[in-house]
């Protein structure tokens, strides 16, 4: 019996007869932690905030159905079953055995199906039916130089570039939605939390939930982008670079880009070319600015492109702003600025960087 | 909680310390040819292993194909096989090398040894997803999720076998061919990138996890 009266939170959280409770894996005869917190009423808090913690901490399941697994597991059985059938037979007797005869039946029907389309991504179909009635032709590969717009099944829009091809994958929908794609394209995924988008590419990997974002990976070309208009997306890069490379993943917010540069398989995070606006600013008018405090203007500059802006308030709080600047691009607007008041930036690692002297 | 090595051992009445014989036993039936052992152990460890292998390929076929010559192979060499005490770990290890080796057959160009120790591994908890999916203004949960961030494959890969698959340290030391006090080490470091926040996670947990 664990001296349980002198846990604290963390001590509940490491703790696995806790936390089979917490998550409800405990047989419904066990009360002992009902009567346990009933006993303990002062521990309240502490069980509370445990609780919390080993939900928020919960690992994302990655969904495997139990009927697979069971069809997997008798074609394992059925693949050894060659062999030495009489040591089973004397064990288990006749019932067994002519279970296993049907299950034997229905994995080798099965395992056949399953094993023609082994390994590989490249197996992914080239199912047509998939593309919805814009795309009535079998031809996902279209070398003419045009646009192909494509409605996936679950109302997901594509917007193909040239010489670009999409796959959708056998089993789109199902647990997750994957595509592979090779060329560019914009993608607008219907929201959809429960079913991962994942779009493969030879390089990386953008895994999104509901979004719109432009990825490029032409083979012929140098490096490979993935620029998010709304929404996040996680980028990694594809199994198939060399594993040592495999490191990391990035988290792409509006604005933000990821760039995959292939000679040293690195995946790097900055901004779009030309940042759009996310939405109009409401304070001021237009960004029409008289002698307005600068840190005001960065922080409407921030909120109105999605885009963090690192800057010391304390030096920048004397400098002032008049202008308009209404129509110039993002990176202009900054340039102005840095100009008016002897200031430079730099885009590090998906934010500007402001570095100023301050103004007297 | 400064000392690392002082974390509480599981409660005697927990349903899952069972393994205590059991593995070496069955273990022991399986390498004499007991089909109905050999069951048993696919019932016990296919799911976790195949979840397991998930994390480090998001091939599901692939994954498959390689569980699926594990165990064929395990049968048909049972009778050179040791003697194992312990299963789980020595199935993950097995898993892990053979998918390794399997990924890496095409890249003829890559050396041998270079291949065992930096594997992908895929673990996302319920409050990152969150994070990612919702703006968060606050700042320290602005904070924690740059904590998160901070947590290495490994440390993921500790935090995954111990709280989703609900393996000791012992058996993860194991299962990672690492010494206990390294694991024992990751876990500390990761659970500290989080400690500082536990109080913040009450908050988030309230809108989203109930």
């Amino acid at each position: 019996m664990k001296n349980y009266e002198r846990y604290q939170v963390e001590d509940f959280f490491q703790d696995l007869y806790f936390r089979q409770w917490v998550q409800g894996t405990l047989p419904a005869s066990d009360e002992f932690w009902k009567k346990w917190t009933r006993d303990n009423p002062e521990k309240h808090d502490i069980i509370e905030q445990a609780k919390a913690l080993i939900l928020a901490f919960r690992v994302e399941d990655f969904p495997t159905s139990p009927h697979e697994v069971g069809t997997s597991i008798q074609a394992i059985l059925a693949a050894t079953q060659s062999e030495r059938i009489i040591p089973f037979y004397k064990r288990s007797g006749f019932r067994i055995a002519a279970m296993l005869v049907i299950l034997l039946g229905i994995a080798f029907w099965l395992g056949n199906r399953n094993f023609n389309s082994k390994k590989e991504y490249s197996t992914a179909h080239l199912n047509s039916g998939l593309f919805g009635p814009q795309n009535p032709s079998p031809t996902p590969a279209h070398p003419e130089s045009q646009i192909q717009h494509i409605t996936l099944h679950d109302g997901s829009k594509v917007t193909l570039k040239a010489n670009s091809t999409l796959r959708v994958a056998e089993n789109f929908g199902e647990s997750t939605r994957e595509v592979y794609l090779t060329g560019a394209a914009v993608f607008d995924v219907a929201k959809d939390p429960q079913k991962p988008f994942l779009v493969y590419t030879e390089n990386v990997v953008t895994r999104v939930l509901g979004t719109s974002f432009e990825i490029r990976d032409y083979q012929q070309e140098g490096d490979v982008s993935v620029s998010v208009r709304t929404g996040k997306v996680t980028v990694y890069k594809n199994k198939q670079v060399p594993q040592k490379a495999l490191s990391e993943n990035i988290i792409l917010t509006p604005n933000q880009q990821a760039i995959y540069v292939k000679a040293d398989h690195q995946l790097i995070k900055t901004l779009v070319e030309k940042p759009v606006k996310l939405h109009e600013p409401t304070k001021f008018r237009n960004f029409t600015y008289t002698e307005a405090p600068i840190p005001q203007v960065l922080v409407e500059l921030e909120e109105a492109y999605g885009v963090k802006i690192i800057f010391d308030e304390e030096q920048l709080k004397h400098c002032n702003l008049t202008a308009k600047l209404t129509n110039e691009p993002l990176f202009e607007k900054l340039t102005l600025i840095c100009e008016t008041i002897q200031a430079s930036y730099e885009v590090i690692d998906g934010q500007i960087v402001l570095t100023s002297r301050g103004c007297p | 909680m400064s000392r690392p090595q002082h974390y509480p051992p599981y409660p005697n009445h927990s349903s899952v310390s069972d393994d205590g014989g059991n593995d070496t036993v069955l273990w022991q039936c399986f390498r004499a040819g007991d089909r109905l052992a050999f069951e048993r152990l696919l019932e016990m460890h296919y799911a976790s292993l195949l979840n397991y292998g998930l994390r480090m390929s998001r091939d599901q076929e692939f994954v498959k194909d390689c569980l699926h010559d594990l165990f064929v192979d395990l049968w048909n060499k049972r009778e050179q096989l040791q003697e194992v005490h312990a299963l789980k770990p020595y199935l993950v290890v097995a898993f892990r090398r053979r998918l390794i080796k399997e990924s890496s057959r095409n890249q003829w160009f890559r050396k041998a040894d270079e291949v065992t120790d930096d594997y992908d591994f895929e673990v996302q908890f319920n409050i990152e997803s969150y994070l990612i999916n919702n703006e968060v203004r606050h700042e320290s949960l602005v904070r924690l999720k740059a904590n998160l961030e901070k947590l290495t494959k490994r440390q993921r890969e500790v935090i995954y076998l111990r709280f989703y698959q609900e393996m000791e340290y012992e058996a993860i030391a194991q299962s990672l061919e690492i010494n206990y006090h390294s694991v024992v080490n990751l876990m500390y470091e990761g659970m500290k990138l989080l400690r500082k926040n536990w109080f913040l996670v009450l908050v988030a947990t309230c809108n989203l996890l109930s």
